[in-house]
């Protein structure tokens, strides 16, 4: 039907999303390895003591909670790398996709004080992949099963709808959250977003000069949140459209990420509008492609199935398109030469005749892709490798065959079953009531499980970016400890003296965005047992550190809160406010002294 | 694992003879351990909300403090429902393994969810447990299968490997460890050990408080104990007579066992010992009922008796380094374990055997569980109706189960002391969740009965208050 035209996906669209997708995940838990030991032991600063004491009586689940061990977690952040590249590359793209929606909800129950927007999004986007035929295209289990039926090249069911609405519910109601004359009427809110130092990188600090531009970024912001996301569904004009939604919300995203340090969320964010890429945008770039094929032919044995399958494997995995596959048996001429060779044979534009490996870097060079790695292939070394796989291939296609079974995933499903569309429905209408922050039905006993149910699968989300106006209190961490001896160190920075004076770069005082998630969450909201939890890292990682009398007894730490001032005001000095004091030994009841 | 089955018939060298298993037997073997399983898993799941959720006596946040090294499965959530699916799932492999329906998977998911499902309450684990789940662990690597008639008529019956090794001496390590921990005057000169033991109401069933009026039959059966203990697991890997030793051994055993079910309330630890015992029957069983007749799959000896001596010899030594590297047994703590110990420990692998040793406890007793009523009136949170402090006269309805009375028992020690809130907040949910009349109190005290040595008169009872505590 026509007007729905706006609410059919591309596959390979689609398929560039779940590249995406995976590639943010190895992202996100590469980034998070090097942190295991603060962030996800029993030693860190998130306790599983603590976060038990939270999560009483919830069903949230997480496989993080199994040990409170570094090498365990390690294993389970390997175990997630794992599936992520599966999912990048389209290999049993269902279960991986299931695998690692399980693993990315699994670390963020287990760390509930680092989670940021970009944390949320990235665990939606996979859920909802969950119920979205991610592997229709440029994939492992489409290209290792040549034979299957293809698969129709758009898609319209209720994964794909929860998809959209998912992406587009982040903007609108972000921007619900935005009616404030900051953002209204004063359109100073880049100004206050930029001028928050914990985040503002240098190119942020550079925009600060340019005071009606900000205005007009503050604006214009509001605007593409609030109607950006109808340009992908509209049912006129569709591919023009959409194709202007993504450029705009790429660039959107682009800029966010030179101007502030938000960590993955703007790299999510961008994976997210992939998606909507029109079809149109795929037919002009297989035009191109094609125009290159035209005219080559490949003559492979029509008597070895085997032969066969690998070809067309070929196909799907080079992208060729144009090209022409031929069995040899139909050119005498080819046959002739086939059996005098022993090899396949792809016959270039030019009418040349190519041979073995030889072959396979001739159609490399027609590959959108390959072509850009076609110097490497056609390069001495791994053509001196090629040439022996090709040898060891053709000299024993029984054994090459069932290799190839062995690996060989289920084909593509066309659509899934009726139970996983019921599932994606049922979670969107949940979806749809945590946004509304309301129960979807006034029933007690359903307002229980309906609250147990989206804590189970971790639907909760809140879309509330620099809503209703950016923060405008700013501010750095100074902690400092007190050696046996008695000196004062700086236990955070690693330098002798505590600082107090305002650092050039304050971001790097917060060393990453999880970091400053944390300690923006223990000023903003640190309860008892998590503060305890860091005072006892802080005192760990230091006395670890230095022996004897540097080790130190006490730690006391502060933050520097300043005000940012209206625009064209001077600031205020910072203030220093006591976050909490903590004593190593253990001894004496850790006092909380919060001057709050 | 390599493995490799021979012929029964054939002259394997006579110092590998006991250390071969009949794969009948081992068939057998799997049916009752997966009985056995099952029977466990069933007997927990009215009791999953007290012991396995955050709402029960040991919430997660207690456990991890508890002890270090450990792995949980059932760590990743603390509420009854996922705990129930992890349950529902272990019930389904459990049946799988009794029928042999992908006997390995189905081992090796029972291994791990069994392990983890005692990793998450250590408190509620009694020896049976603890058999189990080393039992599983061998399993997941024996052909568990029994005999398939064109697979077997070229391999033969008797099946020898490392892990059959394996499991031969683990069983006998669970008799020798425990039988290590008895040294004592106790067991050895004075053998008052069986008196002590069955003079513990908590456990006595009335046959065991029969038998234990007899002084000299709780001699000759604390010396039987220990001398079995010691020499049974000889009997069964004898390389003379095997076949007539073992099952001397069998039947002693599994002898063994039900009278310690018959005089003792020991849940289902002696049907878990019997099922250990079924693995080492001996092929003339099987050929005496005529079942399946091997005969025709015997060939004769090959040159690979060699090689089954290998197989004997690594097996050996891989499950002896196993079980020294093992968790000690008596650990200094937790911590202190080196790195193997804390990695075997996480797998499960503690080994310790301390069966009523190396000294029966002599203080028996019951306890007494008092809610105070909005109302003021006293209530029996623990059994229901009025608060009662006199002597129950069944003491197996007074603990409810083995498991609870596991948990109570070390629940009064000074280590767990920390954890008495827990019980008794769970209390206080339980009754008012059932009762109008709510409590606002719980005291927790447990009268304390010693028994005296053979002949000398009891000592007066007192009265010990673990906890007073109001309601949360």
């Amino acid at each position: 039907m026509r007007w729905l035209r706006g609410l059919y996906l591309d596959l390979r669209s689609v398929a560039l999303f779940r590249i995406a997708l995976g590639l943010c995940v190895v992202a996100d838990i590469l980034t998070r390895i090097p942190q295991i030991d603060e962030f996800y032991t029993d030693r860190g600063v998130m306790s599983r003591e603590a976060i038990f004491r939270t999560l009483n009586g919830t069903w949230a689940i997480s496989l993080h909670f199994i040990s409170g061990q570094w090498v365990v977690q390690l294993i389970l952040f390997f175990a997630a790398v794992v599936f992520a590249v599966g999912l990048v590359l389209g290999y049993r793209t269902r279960l991986c996709a299931i695998a690692s929606w399980f693993l990315v909800m699994s670390v963020q129950v287990r760390s509930p004080l680092v989670l940021h927007g970009g944390d949320d999004l990235l665990r939606m986007l996979l859920f909802w992949s969950m119920f979205v035929p991610l592997n229709g295209r440029y994939a492992l289990d489409r290209m290792l099963n040549p034979s299957a039926p293809q698969v129709p090249a758009t898609l319209l069911s209720p994964g794909s709808l929860a998809l959209i609405f998912q992406i587009c519910a982040v903007y609108w109601y972000t921007a619900a959250e935005k009616m404030h004359p900051i953002w209204l009427t004063e359109r100073s809110a880049v100004y206050y977003a930029l001028s928050l130092d914990q985040f503002a990188t240098s190119f942020g600090k550079f925009l600060l000069q340019f005071p009606e531009l900000l205005r007009l970024l503050s604006s214009s912001t509001l605007i593409l949140e609030m109607f950006g996301p109808l340009l992908v569904v509209s049912p006129i004009w569709t591919a023009r459209l959409r194709l202007l939604a993504v450029t705009l919300f790429l660039s959107f995203h682009a800029g966010i990420g030179l101007s502030l340090h938000l960590g993955l969320f703007p790299w999510v964010c961008a994976a997210a509008w992939l998606v909507f890429l029109p079809g149109e945008f795929w037919d002009f770039l297989t035009a191109k492609v094609r125009r290159r094929g035209v005219g080559t032919v490949v003559f492979f044995d029509g008597n070895c199935g085997f032969c066969r399958n690998a070809t067309m494997i070929l196909r799907h995995a080079l992208l060729l398109e144009g090209v022409v596959f031929e069995e040899a048996q139909s050119d005498h001429a080819i046959h002739a030469r086939m059996r005098e060779g022993n090899s396949w044979i792809v016959r270039d534009s030019d009418g040349t005749l190519h041979f073995g490996y030889d072959a396979f870097v001739t159609l490399t060079r027609l590959s959108p892709i390959g072509r850009w790695f076609a110097w490497v292939v056609g390069s001495s070394a791994p053509r001196a490798i090629g040439e022996r796989v090709y040898r060891w291939i053709s000299a024993d296609r029984n054994r090459a065959a069932r290799l190839l079974a062995r690996i060989t995933p289920p084909p593509p499903r066309e659509r899934f079953g009726v139970a996983s569309n019921v599932l994606a429905l049922i979670a969107l209408v949940l979806v749809e009531a945590v946004l509304a922050r309301r129960p979807t039905i006034k029933v007690e006993a359903v307002e229980e499980t309906e609250r147990l149910l989206i804590t189970l699968v971790q639907l909760g989300q809140s879309w509330r970016m620099f809503a209703p106006y950016p923060t405008l209190d700013d501010g750095w961490y100074v902690m400092e400890g007190i050696t046996r001896d008695g000196r004062r160190v700086d236990i955070w920075m690693g330098e002798d003296h505590p600082d107090y004076d305002k650092p050039a770069d304050v971001w790097a005082t917060y060393k990453d965005s999880q970091w400053q998630k944390y300690l923006t969450n223990m000023w903003q909201r640190g309860r008892r047992q998590d503060r305890d939890d860091f005072g006892r890292y802080l005192c760990r990682t230091w006395n670890e550190r230095h022996s004897g009398q540097a080790q130190i007894d006490l730690v006391y730490v502060n933050y520097m809160v300043e005000w940012t001032p209206e625009p064209g005001k001077p600031a205020a000095p910072a203030t220093k406010q006591s976050v909490f004091q903590y004593n190593c030994t253990g001894q004496a009841a850790s006092a909380a002294a919060n001057s709050q | 694992m390599t493995d490799q089955t021979v012929a029964s018939e054939s002259p394997l060298p006579w110092w590998i003879r006991g250390f071969a298993l009949d794969l009948r037997s081992l068939a057998l073997f799997r049916v009752s351990i997966g009985l056995c399983l099952l029977v466990s898993l069933l007997l927990r799941l009215p009791e999953i909300d007290a012991f396995y959720s955050d709402e029960g006596v040991l919430p997660r946040e207690a456990l991890i403090r508890l002890r270090d090294p450990f792995l949980s499965l059932h760590l990743i959530s603390g509420s009854w429902t996922v705990q129930m699916a992890l349950f529902l799932v272990a019930i389904l492999f459990a049946t799988t393994l009794t029928f042999g329906y992908r006997t390995r998977l189905s081992a090796v998911v029972s291994w791990v969810l069994i392990t983890s499902m005692q990793a998450r309450n250590p408190l509620v684990a009694h020896g049976g447990d603890n058999v189990l789940r080393v039992l599983l662990f061998w399993s997941m690597f024996l052909p568990l299968d029994g005999p398939r008639e064109e697979f077997d008529r070229r391999r033969g019956v008797l099946h020898l490997s490392p892990a059959g090794v394996g499991l031969i001496f683990q069983v006998c390590a669970v008799y020798w460890f425990a039988f290590a921990e008895k040294l004592d005057p106790i067991w050895l000169t004075e053998r008052s050990a069986v008196y002590y033991a069955l003079h513990l109401d908590m456990f006595a069933t009335p046959l065991g408080a029969w038998v234990r009026d007899s002084p000299e039959l709780t001699r000759l059966l604390t010396v039987a104990t220990i001398g079995l203990e010691f020499l049974g697991p000889l009997l069964a890997i004898s390389p003379l007579l095997t076949s007539q030793l073992r099952l001397v051994a069998v039947v002693s055993f599994i002898g063994f066992h039900l009278g310690l079910a018959l005089t003792m309330r020991l849940g289902t630890f002696p049907w878990i010992c019997s099922a250990a015992w079924l693995a080492f029957l001996p092929s003339e069983v099987w050929r005496l009922w005529n079942l399946a007749s091997p005969s025709k799959w015997f060939r004769p000896a090959s040159s690979r008796t060699g090689k089954a001596g290998s197989l004997v010899v690594i097996g050996a030594i891989l499950t002896i380094t196993l079980l020294l590297l093992a968790p000690p047994l008596r650990p200094a703590s937790p911590n202190e374990a080196s790195a193997s110990g804390r990695l075997l420990s996480m797998m499960g692998w503690t080994q310790r055997w301390p069966m009523f040793a190396p000294h029966p406890t002599t203080e028996d007793g019951w306890y007494v569980m008092e809610g105070v009523t909005k109302g003021g009136t006293r209530v029996d949170v623990w059994g229901g109706g009025t608060s009662r402090h006199q002597r129950p006269t069944d003491f197996a309805a007074a603990y409810r189960d083995t498991r609870w009375l596991g948990y109570l028992y070390l629940v009064r020690s000074g280590r767990y002391e920390s954890f008495r809130n827990y019980f008794s907040a769970y209390l206080c949910r339980e009754w008012n969740a059932r009762h109008p009349d709510q409590v606002d109190s719980v005291l927790i005290a447990f009268v304390s009965e010693r028994t005296p040595p053979p002949g000398v008169s009891p000592p007066a009872r007192e009265l010990q208050i673990l906890s007073d505590q109001a309601c949360p």
